[in-house]
């Protein structure tokens, strides 16, 4: 019996949702995306977005690609999917109208994806679901982020991060992860 | 010549990212019910619909898919699901729960402590833990988002009031990271306990209700209990797998002729490997009923003590 035909960018999209799924379920840990650096934001906007969903990236190459995939590219606020390729001072005003979702519907928090610098700008000490026990974790990301994220997020609102390293690594925190920045 | 007419693994590309966005916030939010547009399928709601589009959304050719229908591998249902996701996707399947890689299943979870890398998918005919309680699902919501679960209480105690007893055998109700209460599919009480703190990634899926949901790795998860009237797991500590012996794992029983019946271990692969003397892995409740995470499962409740409780005495 013959099976239907796997494209090449379906078995990628396939591949990179369960690097996603993987990191999503054990916070801090890295997966490996087959992509790296930018071409993993597009490969994650390539997995995850369709005619159906909202984007905002402040990044206009990235909007015009991302665009591609029949996604609408909306403002911060209205936004299912953010994407960053570097967090400076205007992404922090951006980040602070990003959708938390509400009591009714908490899936509207939107997802944070963001490309994380080489080198450790933050400790973060980690626990919740996913983490066999409470971890330290370095991240990329400036502490201002963390302390804008752990602002923002009121578990079951909130958003979630994805974070992509120049390694090609895939990380995440969702938002029922607990993160301290020591 | 690749079958044509088909997209890889049944769900269109679309399909497949819907269902992907919807679990990746499943996993973000513990024990929360996410929507979903469930899509039509080539065998009915009702029988498994919803865990054959999470099956495929999550499929790629590397996987080895397990299928089981309360823990047998040849049931129909079992065997036309496995067939098919195997015809879509290319797959190889197994019936042995430490080769899989995505074990879908209805109504139990494996003996055998599954692995980290293991996703196992649960097939739910009922989403709604409140459902018995609160007929309005807009209703229902506004519960879980004020996190307002008195009445699951209220209901377990007239129980113990009525009848000395949970009436709930299978579906038995959760709370998942201290936050949302879960209908963890009618898998028995044995097999709630498996679900707290578990290394392996659990997904839930209603097709007919359309609603998905998740328990990731090392997620507290708690039953619905008193301090003093603590859960209890079902009482098979007399019972015995007629074929092997085998006791401390969930058993079904079979009538016979007589009158009288017999046990038999449901989880089939367990049982297959252990009539044939093949190594297993270690199990979730060891050979003398203990459970793998020592403290979890409170000693059960004499009935004088809970006569005394409900008489008010301390």
């Amino acid at each position: 019996m013959t099976t239907p035909f796997l494209a090449p960018h379906e078995a990628q999209d396939q591949a990179v949702f369960r690097a996603l799924l993987r990191a999503m379920s054990r916070p801090g840990q890295g997966y490996r995306l087959a992509p790296s650096g930018e071409a993993a934001l597009k490969a994650i906007g390539q997995a995850l977005l369709d005619l159906e969903t909202r984007f905002y990236t402040p990044d206009p190459g990235l909007r015009a690609r991302l665009s591609q995939l029949g996604a609408r590219a909306v403002g911060p606020g209205e936004a299912d999917y953010l994407f960053f390729t570097e967090l400076g001072e205007p992404a922090w005003a951006d980040l602070e109208q990003a959708p938390i979702g509400s009591l009714l519907h908490p899936e509207e928090g939107a997802t944070v994806v963001a490309l994380s610098g080489p080198a450790p700008e933050a400790v973060l000490r980690l626990a919740g679901p996913g983490l066999p026990a409470p971890t330290l974790f370095e991240s990329g990301l400036p502490a201002r982020f963390w302390a804008l994220r752990n602002q923002r997020v009121r578990f079951p609102l909130g958003w979630d991060v994805l974070l992509l390293e120049a390694s090609g690594l895939c990380r995440a925190v969702p938002r029922s992860t607990l993160v301290e920045v020591t | 010549m690749p079958r044509l007419g088909y997209s890889y693994a049944f769900l269109d590309p679309g399909a497949k990212r819907e269902l992907r966005r919807s679990l990746l916030k499943a996993v973000a939010l513990p024990g929360y019910q996410v929507a979903y547009a469930s899509r039509e399928m080539p065998i009915a709601r009702g029988w498994g619909t919803g865990g054959l589009q999470v099956t495929l959304a999550l499929v790629g050719p590397e996987d080895v898919v397990k299928v089981m229908d309360q823990g047998d591998d040849a049931s129909v249902n079992a065997a036309n699901l496995r067939r098919f996701i195997a015809r879509m996707a290319g797959v190889k399947t197994s019936t042995d729960t430490a080769q899989a890689t995505l074990i879908q299943s209805r109504h139990r979870i494996p003996e055998e402590i599954l692995g980290p890398e293991q996703i196992l998918v649960l097939q739910v005919p009922y989403p709604e833990p409140l459902a018995r309680l609160e007929p309005s699902f807009a209703k229902a919501r506004e519960l879980h988002a004020d996190a307002e679960y008195g009445l699951v209480w209220l209901s377990l105690y007239e129980d113990l009031v009525r009848y000395r007893t949970a009436t709930h055998g299978a579906d038995y109700p959760v709370l998942v990271n201290g936050r949302y209460l879960m209908a963890p599919s009618p898998i028995p009480r044995w097999d709630n306990p498996k679900l707290h703190r578990a290394q392996h990634l659990t997904l839930f899926s209603a097709g007919r209700e359309k609603r998905l949901y998740a328990v990731p790795p090392f997620t507290e998860v708690r039953p619905v209990e008193f301090e003093d009237v603590p859960f209890e797991v079902e009482d098979q500590r007399g019972w015995a797998d007629w074929q092997t012996g085998v006791r401390h794992k969930f058993m079904t029983e079979l009538p016979l002729p007589d009158g009288g019946s017999r046990h038999e271990l449901s989880d089939r692969d367990y049982a297959r490997k252990r009539a044939a003397h093949l190594p297993t892995q270690p199990t979730y409740f060891d050979e003398e009923g203990g459970f793998y995470q020592p403290g979890y499962l409170a000693p059960r409740t004499p009935p004088e003590r809970l006569e005394r409780l409900l008489q008010g005495e301390p």
